[in-house]
């Protein structure tokens, strides 16, 4: 077509045309050369897209079976099937997804709670216990992370990180500290690893401070009720 | 330029042992040190790979004729980085347990060079059916790697093979003092080290017997 088109110009504008000619193909190849980028980069999309929903209720499962296997380790007492799961509104509006940790009898023994916020390298997962009226952890679970490994994940593998969580104030935020841990809310950090460390810290802060109120006065009504 | 390229049977063969990705190109060392304290990791690992390498060719090689010199690397990683995705999540979902122990490696097979390697050398260059000999050998070769490191650090540090007990512990009641260095980083260079000096000696002496045959 672009032939026919040249050859009906006139002399004095063909070579204009041809120039143009050139600059028009030259731009439909950045744009062929893209077009694969783009056209790859959607159907690749659409294929994860199509593989996620295919896989995330197993994936949720999975999960929800492991927090399920940990409750009796984070709520001394609590065991696994008398548990419930529920949804509780933060005071921020944010849904979380809390089990009622009871003992085999019923009675309540604390409560679990998940939580999740940004790492070092991607998101982290956390399974937090608490006692009945919410003042105290009882212990942390990492579900998910993705830190670095050798340094990072020490946050879910190296147990003395984990271990010194029950018992630490859910009143106070916790706080990342290098040196000696005076106080009952300083958490001693993985070595190497502060970023990691803080960002637990931060996500048990941001759980306790937004559920603390709801979550003890559930224990309360609970109470009272017959 | 085809003529040249080794055929798919040569690939397929040299992926194996002549050119094996860790013994011989010393490619891929992250996962090969990293995941080879016992043989389930390592073997889920060498499955993962296999996946992502074969899948990788495959796509790489059909649209071969439409790839463009400054634009390769990208399209490379993009498909790369799909099927890692794939592999990521079909593990959570159907091995949680090795998912989670294997935790940030398998995402971490982005950026294995063994894969981009492939691409670049064979599938960006040769027909569909080499690229695919060429990713079913490399991956062999890689699984035999992963393999015998694996077997060596979990018999001398766990006494077990799979998961059995062929040496039975001190721990219990056995006599075997498990050498937990083995399972540790150090023995991963111990390991891989001693294999690589011995892989080495081999080809020196089977070289040297051809030398003096000829």
């Amino acid at each position: 077509m672009n032939a026919v088109m040249v050859e009906r110009s006139s002399p004095g504008a063909h070579r204009s045309e041809i120039r143009l000619h050139a600059a028009m193909r030259r731009r439909q190849g950045y744009i062929a050369e893209g077009l694969l980028v783009i056209v790859l980069a959607l159907s690749f999309g659409v294929g994860l897209a199509a593989v996620h929903v295919f896989l995330s209720p197993i994936i949720a499962a999975n999960k929800e079976n492991e927090t399920r296997g940990v409750i009796p380790r984070l709520v001394p007492g609590a065991a696994a099937e008398a548990s419930e799961r529920l949804e509780a509104a933060g005071a921020d509006g944010k849904p979380y997804q809390v089990y009622r940790a009871a003992a085999g009898d019923g009675s309540l023994k604390g409560w679990i709670i998940l939580a999740k916020g940004q790492g070092f390298a991607d998101e982290i997962e956390l399974v937090i216990g608490v006692d009945r009226a919410c003042e105290k952890l009882t212990g942390i679970f990492v579900l998910a992370q993705k830190e670095t490994p050798g340094l990072g994940n020490y946050i879910e593998s190296g147990p003395r990180f984990t271990d010194q969580f029950p018992g630490k104030p859910t009143g106070t935020p916790l706080q990342v500290q290098k040196e000696k841990q005076t106080l009952d809310h300083h958490v001693k950090p993985v070595t190497g690893a502060t970023i990691s460390s803080e960002s637990v810290c931060a996500i048990i802060n941001q759980a306790m401070a937004s559920l603390r109120s709801e979550l003890a006065r559930r224990a309360e009504e609970a109470e009272s009720a017959p | 330029m085809a003529h040249d390229q080794p055929t798919a049977l040569e690939r397929f063969v040299n992926g194996i042992l002549p050119e094996n990705p860790v013994y011989r190109q010393l490619l891929g060392m992250c996962p090969t040190l990293a995941v080879t304290g016992a043989m389930k990791p390592a073997m889920t690992m060498a499955g993962a790979t296999a996946f992502v390498l074969i899948m990788a060719n495959i796509m790489i090689s059909l649209m071969r004729g439409l790839l463009k010199p400054h634009l390769r690397i990208l399209v490379f990683t993009l498909t790369i980085a799909t099927f890692v995705t794939i592999a990521d999540r079909f593990l959570a979902a159907f091995m949680y347990d090795m998912s989670k122990q294997l935790g940030p490696y398998i995402p971490l097979i982005i950026v294995n060079c063994i894969i981009i390697s492939r691409c670049e050398i064979c599938a960006s260059k040769q027909s569909l059916f080499t690229a695919v000999s060429d990713g079913v050998g490399m991956s062999m070769g890689f699984a035999l790697a992963l393999a015998s490191i694996a077997t060596v650090r979990e018999v001398l540090g766990s006494g077990t093979w799979f998961g059995l007990t062929l040496l039975r512990s001190q721990g219990e009641g056995g006599w075997w003092p498990a050498w937990g260095i083995m399972v540790l980083p150090p023995g991963a260079f111990i390991t891989l080290g001693c294999l690589l000096g011995l892989v080495n000696w081999i080809q020196e002496r089977s070289a040297k017997r051809q030398r003096a045959r000829a």
